[in-house]
Parts: structure tokens; C-alpha cells; sequence
């Protein structure tokens, strides 16, 4: 097989893996316009009138608001955590510094079925109530490596001397983080933010175990999937977040790559 | 000791990092408006020095008093001291302006004064006009005006520069040596000036603090350091040394010494060394460019008989080795080439009289190194 | 300044700590705990220590049979996953000059949506009335619809494939992308053809990313239960689905905590060993 034909298959394959790779993320939306409670070929009329059934559903709007409120929690304690813990790792020289990042990243390899069913139990046992804040628990654990991955990644090209130079000239500590270690570390910040967002937003497992009676907007869907009449809109709602979770994925990608010359050295 | 008139003052400063000693029992005191200067190789901790002295980093025994003030406890950005960073450290997201500016916060300037006085040190380090370019823009040389510029603009007490240089090419670097000098006596700023380069620490000091493992080998004048080095470490790190045995042979009348010194026979020195008796072995060693490297038998006191081993011509000046009897290694010798003639005659294995200065010859007791006195 | 800065440094890295101790570490401990208590008839929680949980599991073959298919499954699923992904990082790190950036970030915005949406819009495209079979009706090429698409292991691995497709090339590609160029020139140089030169150079060196893959995607996969619930029907169960309903309707979590453990345990166990098979394969290569 020469090289050029081997390239040449590789080609085909891998457009064929492409579509294979987005077909279902176009299905939904296809089919959240057609004018039929059955999710088949062949396609019936154009129709938005699933759209507008999920505007009037107040339960909808209530699982979002918890959903979106979720995931701001989530977005903002996991990348604060994120940056002290990305500092910490490239600033100083600290003992037991692999296990630590180890133990930090744990979360993603171990299925969420058993984070979720193991914060279920030890919320019983202290005593601490299920809902909204146990969800936010369980998302920060497992954004929190995400976070940490994009601002270590961030912070290992920063200068110390930065800050060193900016003690010197007279800034406190707290002040030199302000003017100097935040703007830098702005874009990898706001790529956190949208990415651990996007992941607590599209969440289902965890917050199935944990939210009791204040549902995510997935928990809801997952609740409407057993009635076929609220298929159709199932697929609307599905298709909305899909398009809202590319648009900010794809803004936090452009920031997470930004090199305007910012602190690297 | 009045101890206004030194403004930094190091006692017995140690520091330690895990199993290694980056400064042991470091004491040195450097004087208002004067560019001092510290050289060593690399590893020898001058850099942990001048951190300490910023507050960057913290002693683990020892004092330090910058003006009188102990600086225990004092963080950086409450010393009197500004420093310019070895790779300048420059804000990436700050213009030159708000670099230059970026110290003088809290300075309680308005914003008129504070411009004015940013405009000043840009023309001062010839950076006028360039206020509003991103770091990004700028060339080595002109990265390292502005973090000077930075520093100086707070007017500190005392301005440390972290091997500033190092980073330029040979003919930047040397018209910013002679731009710094000029600099820091119209400010009349102390610099304090690490490098390990020597020509640049002689060309620009007042004094010169020589470093090695962590411990100060001598503090002095670059003239001092270069004539009068006072240990064979010294001697060999600045400039070239030729180095030969002695033994003792007794004291002299006057008090001084009388040492049978290797290819040279009996010499007579004025001064004694420490501890120095009949039979004690020790170095003796003179520069290259104090012995004298002729055809024929000169009157000089220690005139001895000698062979070239080889020559280099360097236009300007020439470098000979030449080998006399007695003496293990070949001595190194420079001469300037005064005659048109050139040292054409001094070619391998020449017969050559070699005549040596006898005040140009140092004596050092043992290979042990001194600590500095101020 | 006045602490010492690795203070300072363990001081920052406490929240995060703190965070993992008490949400992951902490709940942990305490599910292995809970694997040993029981429920009494009432309801209630008797925490007197036994092995009560793990003997049932031994009672009746249908808990091994869930945990080996999960197992089973999740092997699939990494294998059919990695084959299939490899050739695409190949593709993206060999073949592909101009639009590295772009295709990569193609490959990796499916991963950004829901987990719940994608799998649900692959039981629309299975489905008895779905997508492939009403397609493949209209279009006259089939008259009956084809019954094995659903509710089986099959249709398990299908979606899983699909849902890990992403942790699979990143890795893979990342580490082809490092390889040497000058490695494979080499290997030309001394005799050896494309293909051989593959395997006897760039499939090794590539193994690090192919590791990472399989424990990326072999532990989760084992424990997913979304897509065993929608897709899985009867006969695709996995053992998510058996420890759910502990926690559910059959109201037995001390039994649900005990599988957990199991198949916390068996998994990782497998993923190692793997893994320093692998690693062998790696280094014999040389």
C-alpha cells in the first residue's frame, strides 16, 4: 500500500468519523422543526411550535433558572479555587506535589455514578440536606480539575519575576495579584469560567442524585423523556442548549489560545 | 563608626537552601553614592545577596540595615531600595509609560507631577517618545532602559541591578556601562551593581566585592583588587596571574623576608606574611604585564634566562610563554608592542632574558580564603 | 516578609484541597463504610459491621453477570473506541498542514454538549420508528425494520464509542503529533516499508497517548448509566443501573454501596494491568 493511498484512505475515513461524530448533535435540531410527535423519516411540515411550547412551561423555566444558578456557583468557586491552586503548583516548590495534582484530577477518572451516589451518602450521614447546594458540591468537584488544567497550563508561562518586580516597586502582595497576576491570567480565568459553566450547565448524573425536588434543566429532560407527546419539545430544548453550549465552548477556546504577547515569557 | 555614612550594612548574613549554604556569615558595608559593585561566578550567591538586600528573600541569621534601619521583618515593597531585573521583567499588558509609572502609586503625586516626572526619566534613558509602545515593540536594549527607568523613577536610596548587561551584545553592553557609570553620578544614587563579568565590574565600580561559595573574598578598590588581590582566588579571577613556589629562608633585618622563589633565585620582599618562618612554603605570583621580555641581559634586579615556548600576536599587544629553569609551568607574559618591530623576534624557542619587577611580586600564605574586611 | 512562601503556597492550595478531602475523599471512605452496614425490615439502618452485602452479591449469578458485562462492555467500548479513533489522530497528526487548529477544535466541540442529549438523540437514530430504520424504509432498501439496532450491549457500544470518540483522539494525537519525524526516516532509511515502519516505530511510541486513552475512557465507562438506561434495554443493563435502583426503588444502599465498591475495586485492578501490559509493548519495540 503506497503512502499516497494510505493517505488517501485515512481521508475517507476520517471524514466519515467526522460525520459520524456530529450526526446526532444535527439530528436533534432537525428534527425539533418538523411538524411530528414521531422522530422518523419521512420529514413532515416545518413547524416552531415546539419552541413555543417550551415557553410556556413554567416548570422549564424553573429547572433552568436552578440549572443556570447552578452553574454560575459552580463556574465561579471551581476557577477561584482553580487560580489559587494553578499559582500555588508553579510558584513555589512544594512537597508531594505530584499526588496532590493526582488526587486533584481524580474526580475524572472515577465514574460520576459513584461520586454522586457516595456524596449521597455521606450528605445523609451529616445530615445535610440534598438540593441546590449539594448539586453545586458535587459540580465543583468535578469542574475543579477541568479548571485547574487550563490555568496551570496558563500560569506555567508566567514570569515570577513579575511579581517580584512589582513587591519591589511597591505594591502590596494582594495588590500585585490585582494589577499584575490577574490580567494576565484574564484569558485562561474566563476560559475556565465558560468551560466549568458549560460542564455543570449540561450535567445530568450528579445533580440527578442530588437535586431532590429543585431539578436542573437535564434532570427535568431526563423527566420528560417518558412521554412521547413531549418528545418533539424535548428535542427543541435539546437543541437550544446545544447551540448555546458550542457558541460559549467556542469563545472560551479562543480565549484559552490567545497569545496577544501576555505574560509568557 | 558613624553609620549614616553607610547606607547598606550587612552583618554575618546567612542563608541556607535545603543541604546547600548560598551565603555564609556574609558581612560587607557599602557607603552613600557609591557604585559598588559584586562579581563571582555563577553560584557564588551574589544574586541571593542582592535579594536579600530587596527583600525578596530573607536571611536565616544575620542582620541588615539599609540608612540605620534594621530591615527584619521589612517587606520589599517598604525598602528604600529598587532593583532592575536580570531579564527586566517588564509588564506585558502595561505600556512604557505605565510601566515607568506603575511604582509611583502611592506616591501621592497629582497627575500632572506624575507625568512630568515620567517624561523626565524617559528622556533621561533616552527612551522620549516611546511612552506609548507595548513591551512587545521594544529591542533588548530598550526593555532594559525602561526597567532601569522604572526604578529610578521612585528615586530610591539605593538601586540594585541584577546582572542587567547580560543579556545585550557585546557593543550595547559596553555603551551601557559607560551610560550607567554616567547615570548613577549625576543622580548620585547608590548602585548596587552584581555581575560576573570583571572588565565591567572594574570599568564601572568604586568597590568591588568578590564572591565565591557563598563568602566574600575581598573587598576593595578595582585598582586594590587588581594590584593587591589578597588570595590566590582572587588573583586568578581577575585578570591573568603567573604563579610559582617559595620557601622561606629567613627573616630579614628590616623585618621582612627572604624567599628562595622558584627560577629566581633569593628574593628580598619588605613585608612578612602571617605565621611566617624558615622552611614555610607558599605562592608567590606576579602579573604578565610586570615582567619584561627582552633579547639581551637588562639591569634589572631579577633578571633571569628563559625560552619562548609560544607567542600570540594581537596587534596592540603580544602574549609570550616562556619557560625558565626552576619553574614547573611556562610564565605568561604581555607586552605592548611598542617597537614597529613587533616581538618578530620572539619566536619558538628563542633564547629571551625575562626581567621581573620585584614590587610587582605578591606572596599569599595558603590557598585559604580570607574574609573580607571592609 | 514574614511567612516563609511555601506556607503561603500550601495556604493557597487548601481550598482546593479542602474541596477533593471533603467532596470526594471523605464521601468515599464513608460508602465503603456504609458497604458493610445493612437495612433492617422497617426501613431503618442498622450500622452493626457485616459482609452481609458482598455474600449477596455472590448469591445469585445475575450480580456477577452485570458486573462481568460492564466489564465486558466497557472493554469493548475502549477497544472499538481507540481502533477507531486512532486512524483520525493519525490523519490530524501526519497528514493534515493547514488546519491542524480548526480540525482539532472540531473533533473536540461534540465532547462540549450534553452527555444526556447525545446519547438520547442516538436512541432517536436506533430506534424501531428512528432515524436509520424509517430512513432506510422510506428509501426502499429495507422492509422490515431492522430489530438489533436497540436495547442491546450492540447498541450500548455503539453510543459509548461515539460518546468517548473525543478522550480518545486528543490523547492519541498528542502523542503522535510528538514523535520524532526523524524516528520514521529512519526507520525508512534502514529498510523498513511504511507499514512495518508503523509498527515497528510509530505505534510504539504512540502508546503513552493510547495508555492515557484507555484509562480515560475503561474506568468511567464501567460506571456510565445513562446510556445502559435509555439505549440498554433489558439485556444492556450494566451495573450503574443495578446500583441506581439500590438507591431507588429497591431501597438497599448499603447493598448499592457494596457493588460500588466491587466495581470500583475489579476496574482498577484491570485498568493497571493494562496498562503495564501496554507499557511493556512499549518498551519492546526498541
Amino acid at each position: 500500500m503506497t503512502a499516497r493511498r494510505g493517505r488517501r484512505l485515512r481521508q475517507v475515513f476520517s471524514s466519515g468519523y467526522l460525520v459520524y461524530l456530529y450526526l446526532p448533535i444535527v439530528i436533534l435540531p432537525i428534527f425539533s422543526f418538523n411538524d411530528s410527535f414521531y422522530i422518523s423519516f419521512p420529514l413532515q411540515a416545518f413547524t416552531t411550535r415546539w419552541y413555543e411550547e417550551l415557553a410556556s412551561d413554567p416548570s422549564i423555566i424553573a429547572a433552568l433558572a436552578s440549572s443556570l444558578q447552578i452553574a454560575a456557583a459552580t463556574a465561579l468557586i471551581s476557577t477561584f479555587f482553580g487560580v489559587l491552586t494553578a499559582r500555588a503548583l508553579t510558584r513555589y516548590r512544594l512537597r508531594y506535589q505530584k499526588s496532590m495534582l493526582a488526587a486533584i484530577m481524580l474526580p475524572i477518572v472515577i465514574p460520576e455514578l459513584i461520586l454522586g451516589v457516595s456524596l449521597l451518602v455521606a450528605l445523609n450521614q451529616v445530615g445535610l440536606g440534598l438540593g441546590k447546594w449539594a448539586v453545586v458540591a458535587g459540580h465543583t468537584l468535578i469542574c475543579f480539575p477541568f479548571a485547574v488544567a487550563i490555568l496551570l497550563s496558563r500560569f506555567e508561562g508566567f514570569d515570577l519575576a513579575l511579581e517580584e518586580a512589582s513587591l519591589d516597586l511597591g505594591e502590596s502582595p494582594w495588590q500585585t495579584f490585582w494589577r499584575v497576576v490577574f490580567p494576565l491570567a484574564l484569558p485562561g480565568i474566563v476560559a475556565s469560567v465558560l468551560l466549568t459553566f458549560t460542564i455543570s450547565f449540561d450535567e445530568f448524573l450528579i445533580a440527578f442524585f442530588l437535586s431532590a425536588s429543585e431539578p436542573t434543566l437535564p434532570v427535568y429532560l431526563w423527566g420528560q423523556l417518558r412521554f412521547p407527546k413531549k418528545l418533539p419539545s424535548a428535542l427543541a430544548l435539546g437543541s437550544l442548549i446545544i447551540v448555546a453550549s458550542f457558541i460559549v465552548v467556542t469563545i472560551a477556546e479562543l480565549m484559552r489560545r490567545r497569545r496577544t504577547g501576555w505574560g509568557t515569557k | 563608626m558613624n553609620g549614616q555614612r553607610h547606607l547598606v550594612e550587612l552583618q554575618e548574613l546567612t542563608r541556607r537552601y535545603d543541604d546547600h549554604l548560598a551565603l555564609d556569615k556574609v558581612s560587607l558595608r557599602i557607603r552613600q553614592g557609591e557604585f559598588f559593585s559584586i562579581l563571582g561566578p555563577s553560584g557564588c550567591g551574589k544574586s541571593t545577596l542582592l535579594r536579600l538586600i530587596a527583600g525578596l528573600d530573607w536571611p536565616d541569621a544575620g542582620s541588615l540595615l539599609i540608612d540605620g534601619r534594621d530591615m527584619r521583618g521589612v517587606p520589599p515593597y517598604r525598602r528604600p531600595c529598587n532593583m532592575v531585573f536580570q531579564n527586566y521583567a517588564i509588564f506585558p499588558h502595561l505600556n512604557v509609560r505605565d510601566n515607568v509609572g506603575y511604582g509611583l502609586r502611592k506616591f501621592g503625586l497629582s497627575a500632572t507631577e506624575k507625568r512630568e516626572r515620567i517624561e523626565a526619566m524617559l528622556l533621561a534613558v533616552r527612551l522620549g517618545g516611546l511612552g506609548d509602545r507595548k513591551p512587545g515593540q521594544l529591542s533588548g536594549g530598550q526593555r532594559q532602559r525602561v526597567a532601569l527607568a522604572r526604578a529610578l523613577v521612585r528615586q530610591p536610596r539605593v538601586l540594585l541591578l541584577d546582572e542587567p548587561l547580560g543579556a545585550l551584545d557585546k557593543s550595547l553592553r559596553e555603551a551601557m556601562q559607560v551610560e550607567l557609570r554616567e547615570l548613577q553620578q549625576s543622580v548620585g544614587i547608590t548602585f548596587v551593581f552584581v555581575t560576573h563579568d570583571q572588565e565591567e565590574a572594574l570599568s564601572m565600580s568604586d568597590r568591588i566585592a568578590v564572591m565565591s561559595d557563598g563568602r566574600i573574598l575581598q573587598i576593595a578598590s578595582p585598582v586594590d583588587l587588581y594590584e593587591r588581590p589578597n588570595c590566590p582566588t582572587v588573583a586568578k579571577f581577575i585578570g591573568d596571574m603567573n604563579f610559582f613556589g617559595g620557601v622561606t629562608e629567613g627573616i630579614t633585618a628590616s623585618g621582612g623576608a627572604l624567599v628562595q622563589v622558584d627560577g629566581m633565585g633569593a628574593v628580598e620582599f619588605d613585608g612578612r606574611l602571617e605565621n611566617e618562618k624558615p622552611g614555610l612554603s607558599h605562592q608567590v605570583a606576579i602579573r604578565p604585564e610586570k615582567l619584561r621580555v627582552t633579547g639581551e641581559r637588562t639591569d634589572a634586579a631579577i633578571c633571569v634566562r628563559g625560552k619562548v615556548v609560544s607567542s600570540s600576536y594581537w596587534g596592540d599587544q603580544s602574549q609570550i610563554q616562556v619557560s625558565i629553569d626552576g619553574c614547573a609551568t611556562p610564565l605568561t607574559v604581555s607586552a605592548h608592542n611598542v617597537d614597529p618591530a613587533g616581538a618578530e623576534h620572539l619566536v619558538r624557542g628563542a633564547d629571551v632574558y625575562l626581567s621581573v619587577n620585584r614590587s610587582g611580586l605578591l606572596r599569599f600564605c595558603e590557598e585559604e580564603i580570607a574574609h573580607g574586611r571592609v | 516578609m514574614k511567612t516563609s512562601p511555601n506556607r503561603a503556597g500550601y495556604l493557597q492550595l487548601a481550598p482546593g484541597l479542602i474541596l477533593v478531602l471533603a467532596a470526594m475523599l471523605v464521601p468515599l471512605f464513608l460508602l465503603l463504610v456504609a458497604s458493610f452496614w445493612s437495612i433492617q425490615p422497617g426501613g431503618d439502618i442498622d450500622t452493626s459491621f457485616t459482609l452481609a452485602n458482598y455474600a449477596k452479591l455472590t448469591e445469585r449469578p445475575g450480580y456477577a453477570q452485570i458486573i462481568l458485562r460492564s466489564i465486558g462492555i466497557a472493554a469493548c467500548v475502549t477497544l472499538v473506541t481507540i481502533l477507531l479513533a486512532y486512524p483520525l489522530a493519525y490523519f490530524v497528526a501526519f497528514d493534515v498542514r493547514k488546519h491542524k487548529l480548526i480540525l482539532l477544535i472540531l473533533i473536540t466541540l461534540p465532547f462540549w454538549t450534553s452527555y444526556l442529549l447525545r446519547v438520547f438523540a442516538w436512541k432517536v437514530i436506533l430506534g424501531w420508528n428512528g432515524v436509520i430504520n424509517s430512513g432506510l424504509t422510506t428509501a426502499g432498501l429495507i422492509e422490515e425494520p431492522l430489530a438489533f439496532l436497540l436495547y442491546n450491549p450492540f447498541s450500548v457500544v455503539v453510543t459509548l464509542s461515539h460518546a468517548w470518540a473525543t478522550f480518545a483522539i486528543l490523547p492519541i494525537y498528542l502523542s503522535l503529533e510528538k514523535i520524532d519525524r526523524n524516528l520514521i526516516s529512519a526507520a525508512a532509511d534502514l529498510g523498513d516499508g511504511p507499514v512495518r515502519s508503523f509498527f515497528r516505530v510509530t505505534l510504539p511510541l504512540s502508546m503513552p497517548g493510547v495508555m492515557a486513552a484507555v484509562f480515560i475512557i475503561f474506568i468511567p465507562t464501567v460506571g456510565d448509566y445513562i446510556t445502559p438506561a435509555l439505549i440498554g434495554g433489558p439485556d444492556g443493563l450494566m451495573v450503574s443501573n443495578l446500583i441506581q435502583a439500590q438507591f431507588g426503588k429497591a431501597n438497599n444502599w448499603p447493598f448499592g454501596a457494596a457493588i460500588s465498591v466491587v466495581s470500583i475495586v475489579t476496574v482498577s485492578v484491570i485498568a493497571l494491568v493494562t496498562v503495564a501490559g501496554l507499557r511493556r509493548f512499549a518498551g519492546s519495540a526498541r
